[in-house]
Order: C-alpha cells, then sequence, then structure tokens
C-alpha cells in the first residue's frame, strides 16, 4: 500500500495534487480510525490508540521520510511537510499528524550514527510501525546545564533525571534522550520505557490531550555501551534535528486554519440575526475576510518554507526563514481559531463547536519546538549578526 | 587578532562582545582566550576538543569551514593575523 502513495504523489506534487492524494488514499482511514471519539479523547485525556500508527504505516506514513535501503519510501521533506498540512485538514484530531511527524522523523536520527546493528534492531521495526520512538530533550536544566546526567561506570552507562515532555511518549518504546556527562557534553542515549529504572507518565495539558504526552524519570538507569547512539557533541545533534523539524509542527497548523475557516463560515451561515445569516452581515464579512488573510499569508510562508528546507540555501543550524515561519504562524494560527470562538457566542466557547478544542491545541505552537519568545530572540541575533558580519568583511584595495 | 561574540557564548565571556588575543595561531588564541575566561571550555568544545558544531565560526566576516576548525590540530595550522576577527554566532534552541 505504501507503494501506492509514492505512485500517487509522484516527484515534487503541487500541494493541490498533495490534497487529492491525502483525500484519495486516506480519507477512509481518517473516518474509521482516527475522527471517531477525538472530542472523547481530548475531554478524558486518552491518547490515540497505537493502532492509528500502525496503519499510519502501512499507508506509507511512517517510513515516507526514510531511505528505500532499510525500507523507507525517500520521500522528500517538503512533500511530507504538504502532506502534514492535508492530513491536519481532513483528520479531526491534530495530534494525529503532530506524534506522526515525530515518529516518522527520530528514525532518521538512529541512521545518522551509521551503525547496522541499530538499524536492524531499531530503524527496520519503525519503518513497519512495529515501534515507535519520541524524543526527550526539554528538562529541568536549559540545554547547556541539562539536569540528566550520565556517568560512566565500567563499560556501561548510569543515566539520571527527568525528561519533562515528550510528544507521543504514551505510544513510544524507545526514548531519544540527551544526557549531561562529566565533561558538560551532551551523550545521546537509547532509552527503552521497559529499562529498569525508567517511569514514564502521562502530563495533563491545555491542549493536544490526546498526543500522548509525557515525562520520563530516569533513576540510576543501567544501559550497555551499544545504547550510546552519539558520544559527544549531541548538543548540536539537537540543533541541526530541530531546525530542520522545525517547520513539520506548523504545517499541521495551516491544515487546521482551513478546517477552522470553513467551519466557521458554515456555521454562520446557520445563525440568524435581524433576519439574515451572520454571514450578510458587513462586519462579520471583515472579520472573515481577516481569517482568511491568515490562512493564505500562513500557507504562502509555509511552502515557501518548504521550499527553502530542500534548496541549498539552508542555514542547517538556525534557519532564519524557518523559524520565522514557524513563528509567523503559530501566531496567525491562534489569532484565527481565536477570531473562531470570538465569533460563535456560546457555542465558540463550549464543546459545541471544535473551535475550542483547536485553540488550545494551537497554543502548543508558542512553546513546543522552540517557545516564541526565544525565536524572537534567536531572529533578532541573527538578524544583528548578518550586518555586522558585513561590517567585518574586508573590502579589497 | 580578536573574536567577536554573539548569541548565546557571551555570559561565558562575561558579555565582553569583543576580546583581542594577541597569538599567531586560531588554536593558541583559543587556549589564551579559555584561560581568560575557564567557563568556556566546556561551552565551546566538547568532550574529544573539538569546538562544538553549534557554533558558527567566521573570519572577517565570512564563514569558515567546520573541518578548517573543529579539531585542535587544524586550528593550530590555521594563521591569525593581527587585523584579523573571528565571529562565533550561537543560537541554543529547545525542543
Ligand atoms: C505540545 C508540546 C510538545 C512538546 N514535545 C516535546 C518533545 O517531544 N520533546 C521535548 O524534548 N520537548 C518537548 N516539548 C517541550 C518544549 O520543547 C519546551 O517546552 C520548549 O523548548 C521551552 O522550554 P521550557 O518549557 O523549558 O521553557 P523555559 O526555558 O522555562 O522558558 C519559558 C519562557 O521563559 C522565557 N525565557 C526563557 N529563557 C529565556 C531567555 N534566555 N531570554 C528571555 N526569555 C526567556 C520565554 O518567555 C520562554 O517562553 C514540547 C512542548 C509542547 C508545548
Amino acid at each position: 500500500m505504501s507503494q501506492s502513495l509514492v505512485k500517487a504523489l509522484g516527484h515534487q506534487p503541487s500541494p493541490e495534487h498533495v490534497r487529492r492524494v491525502v483525500e484519495e488514499l486516506m480519507l477512509d482511514f481518517f473516518e474509521r480510525d482516527v475522527n471517531p471519539n477525538s472530542m472523547q479523547r481530548d475531554e478524558e485525556c486518552v491518547c490515540l490508540s497505537p493502532r492509528v500508527f500502525e496503519q499510519a504505516a502501512r499507508i506509507g506514513l511512517v517510513n515516507f521520510l526514510l531511505p528505500a535501503e532499510v525500507g523507507g519510501l525517500d520521500g522528500s521533506r517538503r512533500t511530507f511537510g504538504l502532506l502534514l498540512e492535508q492530513i491536519s485538514y481532513y483528520c479531526e484530531d491534530m495530534a494525529f499528524p503532530s506524534i506522526l511527524a515525530m515518529f516518522a522523523d527520530i528514525p532518521n536520527v538512529i541512521l545518522q550514527a551509521g551503525r547496522p546493528d541499530l538499524v536492524e534492531e531499531y530503524v527496520v521495526p519503525m519503518s513497519q510501525g512495529r515501534r515507535f520512538a519520541t524524543f526527550a530533550f526539554t528538562d529541568y536544566g536549559e540545554p547547556l546545564f541539562f539536569e540528566t546526567r550520565v556517568r560512566s561506570a565500567g563499560d556501561k552507562f548510569l543515566l539520571s533525571g527527568e525528561k519533562t515532555l515528550q510528544t507521543g511518549g504514551a505510544l513510544a518504546d524507545t526514548f531519544l534522550t540527551y544526557t549531561r556527562d562529566e565533561n558538560d557534553d551532551i551523550k545521546i542515549f537509547l532509552v527503552e520505557k521497559d529499562d529498569p529504572g525508567v517511569e514514564v507518565s502521562p502530563v495533563p495539558t491545555l491542549g493536544l490531550r490526546s498526543a500522548g504526552l509525557t515525562r520520563m524519570v530516569l533513576t540510576d538507569v543501567e544501559l550497555p555501551s551499544r545504547r550510546l547512539l552519539f558520544g559527544s557533541d549531541g548538543l548540536s545533534q539537537s540543533q541541526l534535528f530541530l531546525n530542520d523539524r522545525r517547520l513539520f509542527i506548523v504545517c499541521p497548523f495551516v491544515g487546521a486554519m482551513k478546517f477552522i475557516l470553513e467551519r466557521c463560515i458554515k456555521h454562520l451561515n446557520t445563525v440568524i440575526r435581524e433576519g439574515k445569516p451572520l454571514t450578510e452581515m458587513q462586519a462579520v464579512q471583515s472579520k472573515i475576510g481577516q481569517m482568511a488573510i491568515r490562512y493564505q499569508t500562513a500557507r504562502a510562508v509555509l511552502h515557501n518554507a518548504l521550499d527553502r528546507a530542500e534548496s541549498n540555501e539552508i542555514n542547517p543550524l538556525f534557519d532564519p526563514v524557518i523559524s520565522a515561519a514557524k513563528y509567523f504562524i503559530t501566531e496567525q494560527a491562534i489569532a484565527l481559531a481565536d477570531r473562531a470562538v470570538r465569533l460563535t457566542g456560546w457555542r465558540g466557547y463550549s464543546k459545541k463547536l471544535p473551535f475550542e478544542r483547536y485553540l488550545r491545541a494551537l497554543m502548543a505552537g508558542v512553546t513546543g519546538q522552540t517557545a516564541q519568545d526565544i525565536l524572537e530572540i534567536h531572529l533578532g541575533v541573527n538578524a544583528i549578526a548578518e550586518i555586522e558580519l558585513a561590517g567585518h568583511k574586508r573590502t579589497e584595495p | 587578532m580578536k573574536f567577536v561574540f554573539s548569541g548565546a557564548l557571551l555570559r561565558f565571556v562575561q558579555f565582553e562582545k569583543e576580546v583581542a588575543i594577541d597569538r599567531n595561531t586560531l588554536e593558541d588564541c583559543l587556549r589564551r582566550l579559555m584561560l581568560k575566561f575557564p567557563d568556556l571550555e566546556r561551552a565551546l568544545l566538547d568532550n574529544q576538543g573539538n569546538i562544538r558544531q553549534t557554533h558558527q565560526m567566521f573570519l572577517n566576516g565570512e564563514a569558515i569551514e567546520k573541518g578548517v576548525y573543529s579539531d585542535a590540530s587544524a586550528r593550530q595550522a590555521f594563521s591569525v593575523e593581527d587585523d584579523d576577527s573571528v565571529y562565533i554566532l550561537t543560537a541554543i534552541a529547545g525542543g
């Protein structure tokens, strides 16, 4: 089945072509496996079922980004981003594309270690949806001073500390775990949820409540050296990974924006005030116009950034265009969902309509994949550096 | 030559934006710099003594290839002149 996805998409598909492919190949799957009970899952903080991701793997979504030699589809990051956008439009649970983006991307990091044993043990089963891995980076300390520590014990390692939030942790069996060593360098380990001393528990959150967000506590977890993925400079590895991924968090936001806009218009059409539908009132039309502008600009910014992500113009450590896109789309999406709540009265504020749930989910962008405030600082520093560097250039005599 | 700092490393050099060092190779300059600011070493280097990739380095405003400065022997072979500037830009982001 995954080959039909590749065939249907073709090479460098247009956004509209990707939309048609998602509609043709995935709508049944969403309606059968993802959409039912999405509201109830949110209310009860119940994670999506692992079956959903096994099925996603059969369709070719989980192995999409992996190379063919390990069972992947050699798909491009641009196309995957466009898929996430459309998936989010068609499926009613934003947790699905959010977790999917994580599960599809982590095996690539394991692959980068260039270890055939790890390919066999982790990457291949992950490409088939038999294992899932998430990213355990954030802890109580900032990255240069992580409080999750590792020390050598003969040919083994002992890990202790707490990783505070992982997307899809409730479904993951493996956690890519960043630890600070005796020299304050960062080592990355593959920690398994069943390793003695590992405790994974749910974290109740504002939104994305079916995304299986967890915390992981490590108490003297003893790991053999083969579980060490990168022995030094894990910090830089994390920055390369995050830079690349920063767009994936907002691809689903753009799909959700379209869903909210359309759903909001349909609803407003049914509300009669002063003898006519709300959509016929100019003040409401203007607000809808503002929502449409937010959606169209966010989409244009996303597509531009996805194109750039594949070009050789990208700065692999911190790309200002990608980061600005993450920042901008998040702000537009939140403002659009907020407007939908304002336009729809008590229904919008309640569970009668899905807008409050989407607004809470979109708030994830304020903090996730680098907090917006921090991105502002980095983007400012970057812009200043560009000017300063130009001033340091030697002029030819 | 002088080092110029931007971003996350500034706090490790007591927020001195520019630090002048009088030595002939990049490695000697860095060693001197780390003697002056001992906390810098662990933030700048990994446990192999290589400059962490996350620090972007520029010589006189032009990006320097990583291979040229990452390990100590390459840095020793890297000569610097009195009027050179090495700019170090560091953005460390969370997950
Ligand atoms: C939905 C969601 C999913 C996530 N999934 C994962 C995951 O899978 N894996 C993972 O490892 N992490 C994950 N995270 C965690 C996320 O990456 C972090 O929350 C984020 O990087 C911010 O770190 P922090 O929470 O420690 O914020 P803090 O560092 O405590 O910052 C909080 C706020 O303080 C201010 N601030 C902090 N530092 C500075 C500064 N230097 N200068 C000025 N202001 C500052 C800013 O306003 C900032 O927003 C997820 C978060 C969310 C919301």
